[in-house]
């Protein structure tokens, strides 16, 4: 009881230590996909001023896939961000994103999913039921990895199927309507169909053992820069996870809330079940971001699998190493900084 | 005997005439067209040194934003050999676009034409036809995609569709100006001279509106080109629309480039095409 007191006291002093220290708030540039799980640590920090905390200000630039949001860094449209573990692969390839943590593990919420009558003929025989069917997915997706991963795991490869490029929203109106069996969407998509049609998740990527992260990026310029911006950055999304972890019913209703805001409305039930997905606090981003004894990170090896798969097809021409864009430089800098430590560590408020 | 010497000679003179007369058109036509190869030349040539300069030399233009040559020769490096990029290498997907956009034109034109001439000729038709085409002219093509993956599917029926609707309305809009700017009196004329309604479409509607026809049709190519990217959004497993927007998504700008220069190809060739056509059909307006 005394030890969380203090804690507690000490987090408080320490976030008004940092506000009074930053006199005038830094101005920074935040990029995400509303309507995403990960995506309610940026909601939460602005309604509870987590921001101004540390200092900052921030203004947001919001993007419906992790492609747009890419290509709009190498304008400078934005300093730091959240995106797909995908995007981010492309991003480190073409204008120098780093990966600075992970937002989340979606693995289980990135899904192939079918209308009932393919569901039926799934159930009875999935790789009969699979094979020389067209697949619909958004290329260069987590939904697309998703849906290979799934394909690998009963035997066949993506030349077995007839994989079709369309958007979240073509994929759904060509299920609903019947042109296609199969498509891969990710949550809050797939449980909009779910409602909607009865299409049932026939295979998730964490199924077809495919740990599929979401990644907090960063532009490499902007970092050399201001790593101390980053670092403080990077303390309040920690913070909002630690939030999240300890408060599951405020965090549900707030997660329903933001949804409804960004014009997807879910069910308590679904949020609930979007509460499941992995996220990681400070310690846990370390553990999975660390190179001990000069051996590849958990998230190297998770990024160097999607890497290898976007070279197979043909979407990069080289993998690029895990090294050269994935970094636990800047969570060390919050480790390192008792007050920014403290801050990210605080679930109290 | 003298008179046919004569003749003779006269003959050889026309005919040495003639073919001098031909020689000197052959050769103006071909200096003609050394001249348009040379300032074309002198057109791209420039700009190609530029882009070389400001994105291999100087790096003015960052490869992230604008690919240089080698970028540019790279992609079709990759797109040629193997598997190719986006499900095939660039003749299956220059192949496959072709296909759409001479189907989706071949459709707009055999019914946009008729109709625009029917339009055109008859008052009735025209008021009975005219306000639905009216209404249905401005929807952008882009627009009628989720609809035509309902009514057509994912195969290349709704992609010949989105291309035929943006081909249509060119096609009626032109063939109905044509037989509307015919001057009157040539019909009138016809009919005195008891011309049926047949022969009068056949012999005066039909080789009156032929110039406009053409140019309708013209535009109709263009825009089956343009709309193809559209198109392709419509579930493609291949196709150069289809190259476009997987290049986009892997942010590719070397493949976007070299994808693009393929449709301007492609999409040149085609109307170069469509004019020899037209120089056959209508010898008089060259």
């Amino acid at each position: 009881m005394k030890k969380s007191i203090c804690a507690s006291l000490l987090a408080v002093s320490a976030a008004f230590a940092l506000q009074t220290a930053a006199a005038e708030p830094v101005h920074m540039n935040v990029s995400y996909q509303p309507t995403n799980w990960w995506a309610l640590p940026y909601v939460l920090a602005t309604k509870k001023n987590w921001w101004a905390d540390v200092g900052l200000q921030v203004s947001y630039s919001t993007f419906p896939a992790g492609v747009p949001q890419i290509a709009s860094a190498a304008a400078g449209s934005w300093d730091a961000g959240g995106t797909g573990s995908v995007p981010a692969v492309i991003g480190a390839a073409r204008y120098h994103i780093l990966t600075v943590g992970i937002t989340n593990d979606e693995s289980a919420t990135n899904v192939l999913i079918a209308t009932k009558e393919a569901a039926a003929r799934f159930e009875k025989n999935p790789k009969e039921a699979l094979k020389g069917q067209r697949i619909l997915v958004t290329a260069n997706s987590t939904g697309e990895y998703a849906a290979a991963a799934c394909l690998h795991k009963y035997g066949l490869s993506e030349n077995d199927v007839t994989m079709v490029n369309l958007g979240q929203a073509g994929i759904m109106s060509a299920l609903t309507s019947g042109t296609a069996g199969f498509g891969a969407l990710w949550a809050p998509n797939s449980y909009t169909l779910e409602d909607k049609i009865g299409a049932k998740i026939v295979c998730t990527g964490k199924d077809g053992d495919a740990i599929i992260p979401g990644a907090l990026v960063v532009r490499e310029d902007y970092a050399k820069e201001h790593p101390d911006l980053v670092a403080k950055y990077l303390a309040v999304y920690l913070h909002a996870i630690k939030w999240e972890k300890a408060h599951p019913e405020e965090t549900v209703k707030a997660l329903q809330e933001a949804d409804k805001e960004a014009g997807v409305p879910i069910s308590e039930k679904y949020a609930k079940v979007e509460y499941q997905r992995p996220i990681f606090d400070l310690a846990e981003q370390l553990e999975i971001m660390a190179r001990h004894g000069g051996k590849p990170s958990k998230v190297d090896v998770w990024f160097d699998r999607i890497a290898e798969f976007m070279k197979s097809k043909g979407s990069l021409q080289s993998v690029p190493a895990a090294s050269s864009y994935i970094t636990d430089k800047y969570l060390k800098m919050v480790n390192d900084d008792p007050k920014l430590k403290a801050f990210a560590n605080d679930a109290s408020r | 005997m003298a008179a046919s010497v004569r003749s003779a000679s006269a003959t050889g003179r026309s005919s040495a005439v003639s073919s001098s007369a031909t020689r000197a058109t052959r050769d103006a036509k071909r200096l003609g067209g050394q001249r348009r190869a040379v300032l074309a030349l002198a057109a791209i040539v420039p700009l190609l040194i530029l882009w070389y300069v400001l994105t291999s030399v100087t790096h003015t233009v960052s490869p992230g934003r604008f690919p240089s040559p080698h970028d540019v020769y790279q992609a079709a490096l990759q797109i040629s050999h193997g598997n190719g990029y986006a499900g095939g290498t660039m003749s299956r997907q220059v192949w496959q676009s072709s296909k759409l956009v001479l189907m989706g034109f071949a459709v707009a034109s055999g019914v946009g034409v008729p109709l625009g001439l029917l339009m055109g000729w008859s008052r009735r038709a025209e008021a009975l036809i005219n306000p639905a085409f009216l209404l249905l002219r401005p929807i952008p093509p882009l627009a009628w995609i989720p609809l035509a993956i309902l009514w057509f599917g994912l195969g290349d029926g709704a992609k010949i569709f989105v291309i035929w609707f943006a081909a249509f309305v060119p096609a009626v809009i032109n063939s109905h100006t044509g037989v509307r700017n015919l001057d009157p009196t040539l019909i009138a004329a016809a009919r005195v001279h008891g011309a049926s309604p047949p022969q009068i479409v056949r012999h005066v509607l039909i080789p009156g509106a032929l110039p406009m026809i053409f140019t309708g049709l013209r535009l109709s190519l263009q825009a089956s080109w343009t709309t193809l990217v559209a198109a392709e959004l419509v579930g493609a497993i291949l196709g150069l629309g289809h190259v476009l927007i997987v290049a986009s998504l892997d942010i590719y700008p070397g493949m976007i480039l070299y994808a693009m220069i393929w449709v301007g190809i492609m999409g040149a060739a085609m109307t170069k095409a469509l004019g020899v056509v037209e120089k056959r059909v209508i010898p008089w307006r060259s």
